[in-house]
């Protein structure tokens, strides 16, 4: 298999801008009980730890201005791993530095120069307009009125959200405060960004807004960005490279479109028929990925598509035939699973 | 300084918000007190004293009176808020901001009671007024200003108060009903339902080395003349001492379980 894009910064080439992530370990204690009253009795008296690694020994490097997707499934360390990144959490060992700040020390001056844009938690103040939190954040942030004043005017600007900013923030819709959650976290201009889950709960229309917002404005300020999403698109569209992170583990770094590649060497043959053709006369041409009297979708091996398309031509009336890549979220999907089987894989 | 005096605005424009709420609260705050009114006239009636520990007629109606308008005063429900920052999560957007959260909440905390704390002034000096014609009672000038100045150090000494114990929300995930009930205890111990004096002179002389009625039952006292100009201003800084301690106590408490909550996650 592939080798991708392994990690190389050793411990003293530490960077000043952009992400250094070494040998980052987080470990969660927790407590178990067994079903049942009688071990609830017991657990009163005495609980048993349990130690549960939610980060192994994770090493990634990111540089300024790029824009990085971070994928894996529910549980799998992705908000452990921002939530260090931006200091709420403490890592068990390891070391990290961001545009040269330990994040955890939470210094000011580090403060100062990111933003943690969660899509579930809302920073504003729900009861007052928008413009409210954005002065709170203003006199936070110690911007000055005129680069206050120019940021939020293009801010607004880029959202079309001038007619929203003096309405209740709890009356706005969704989107338009989701629009105005970016808003309050980019007035600082910060330098990085960490965004999860930003679209999620949102129409495609906003999440379309959402992400050409965010597109533009790491071009216009070379914000180096890292996003987590379980909606492909939001990474697919945004980022240029993805990492995807499994129990743990750093699984796979590189481009999205290159997972496909790795995972899928099959390819999905839709095909129309002239005249019904039943369910059974297709397995010997493939998987049946779907069937209906007058068309079906066969899965068929990457080197088998010419053979198989001229075999159907020939068994029956064709009306028409399109070739597509088996879906994205499949190969990923198997890379989540490959992550879960544990380090005898190895890097992939 | 400009972010808190924001954050302080931004407090008294959320308050605004909720008329009703409030409206509310006050007529929340009239009913007991109108209940211990009537208490204490039938215990006067009856046992036909001129002074029950240590207060004559008017002065303990003036107590009453006061004491439930202070107590409500000087409740912030901070308590609540950190509680929820703290096992919501919410507290990570404060850790992520340049702001000192103790601060923050402080600013925060005072804002939204702003207008409510006002409203409570007036209030006050309306029954204060009412005494005056109803139970010949008088006040002074000087005694009203200085009991204003230590209502103003007892809302902040308040404040420090619960916020220390806001912080045991670290190491407690279910710690609802514990506020509830310290906040009752903490109350009657502070002098906001009866004088200190109720509960023998025992407790009245431990209760001037604690913290808790410098919030509520020597305030009043400085207003009913029982306590005089000097011993105002001993109160006075006695509850600058006690706030400053306090803030000491609840920032070393806030940043361990900080630390905690950073090493531990929550």
């Amino acid at each position: 298999m592939m080798r991708i894009a392994l990690l190389h910064c050793k411990m003293g080439c530490i960077l000043m801008e952009g992400i250094v992530v070494k040998n980052l370990t987080r470990d969660f204690a927790y407590y178990e009980k067994e079903a049942g009253m009688k071990s609830s009795v017991k657990n009163l008296f005495h609980r048993t730890k349990q130690i549960r690694r939610a980060l192994k020994d994770l090493s990634f490097e990111i540089q300024k201005g790029e824009m990085v997707g971070f994928l894996g499934p529910n549980g799998a360390g992705k908000t452990t791993t921002i939530k260090i990144l931006s200091g709420i959490l403490h890592p068990t060992s390891g070391e990290a530095r961001v545009n040269g700040y330990v994040p955890w020390e939470r210094k000011k001056e580090f403060k100062k120069r990111f933003a943690y844009v969660a899509g579930q938690k809302s920073q504003l103040w729900i009861n007052l307009p928008a413009v409210d939190s954005f002065a709170l954040n203003k006199s936070i942030y110690e911007i000055s009125d005129a680069q206050y004043r120019q940021t939020l005017g293009e801010l607004v600007e880029l959202f079309g959200v001038q007619e929203f900013l003096k309405v209740q923030v709890r009356r706005l819709s969704l989107g338009e405060r989701m629009k105005m959650e970016m808003i309050a976290a980019l007035l600082h201009r910060p330098e990085v960004i960490f965004l999860d889950e930003p679209t999620i709960g949102l129409d495609f229309i906003a999440q379309n807004n959402i992400r050409q917002f965010l597109k533009d404005y790491n071009r216009q300020n070379g914000a180096t960005m890292l996003v987590t999403s379980h909606d492909l698109k939001d990474i697919e569209e945004l980022c240029q490279r993805t990492m995807v992170i499994s129990h743990g583990d750093l699984v796979y770094d590189g481009t999205l479109e290159h997972i496909r590649s790795i995972f899928s060497k099959k390819r999905i043959l839709n095909v129309q028929w002239n005249s019904p053709v039943p369910r059974a006369d297709l397995v010997s041409f493939g998987t049946i990925k779907n069937w209906e009297p007058m068309k079906a979708a066969i899965e068929v091996d990457d080197a088998a598509v010419t053979q198989t398309i001229h075999r159907l031509f020939a068994a029956f009336s064709v009306g028409d035939i399109g070739i597509d890549a088996a879906p994205l979220e499949e190969s990923i999907a198997r890379l989540y699973e490959q992550g879960a089987q544990g380090a005898e894989y190895g890097k992939i | 300084m400009e972010k808190y005096k924001t954050v302080f605005w931004a407090g008294v424009s959320n308050s605004m918000e909720f008329r009703f709420d409030f409206l509310m609260n006050l007529i929340g705050t009239v009913f007991p007190i109108l209940m211990q009114v009537f208490i204490w006239s039938a215990m006067y009636g009856d046992s036909g004293c001129d002074a029950m520990y240590g207060y004559t007629f008017p002065q303990m109606i003036l107590y009453v009176v006061v004491a439930g308008a202070v107590a409500k005063f000087t409740d912030t429900g901070v308590e609540y808020m950190v509680n929820e920052d703290i096992h919501s999560g919410g507290i990570a957007r404060y850790l992520v901001r340049p702001v000192n959260y103790v601060g923050f909440r402080l600013c925060d905390v005072v804002g939204n009671k702003f207008v409510s704390m006002i409203s409570m002034v007036f209030v006050t000096l309306g029954a204060l007024l009412l005494l005056f014609f109803a139970v010949d009672f008088v006040v002074t000038p000087a005694a009203v200003l200085l009991f204003l100045l230590s209502l103003a150090l007892a809302a902040v000494l308040n404040f420090f108060i619960f916020f220390c114990l806001s912080t045991l929300a670290f190491w407690l995930t279910e710690i609802g009903n514990f506020f509830h009930a310290i906040s009752v205890v903490i109350m009657v111990m502070s002098g906001g339902i009866f004088p200190v004096s109720v509960f023998g002179s025992t407790y009245e002389s431990i209760s001037r080395y604690i913290p808790l009625t410098y919030t509520i039952n020597y305030p009043i006292q400085i207003l009913s003349g029982t306590a005089g100009i000097t011993e105002a201003v001993e109160v006075l800084c006695i509850q600058l001492i006690w706030i400053f301690l306090l803030a000491v106590l609840g920032r070393c408490s806030w940043h361990l379980g900080l630390k905690k909550y950073v090493a531990v996650g929550g």
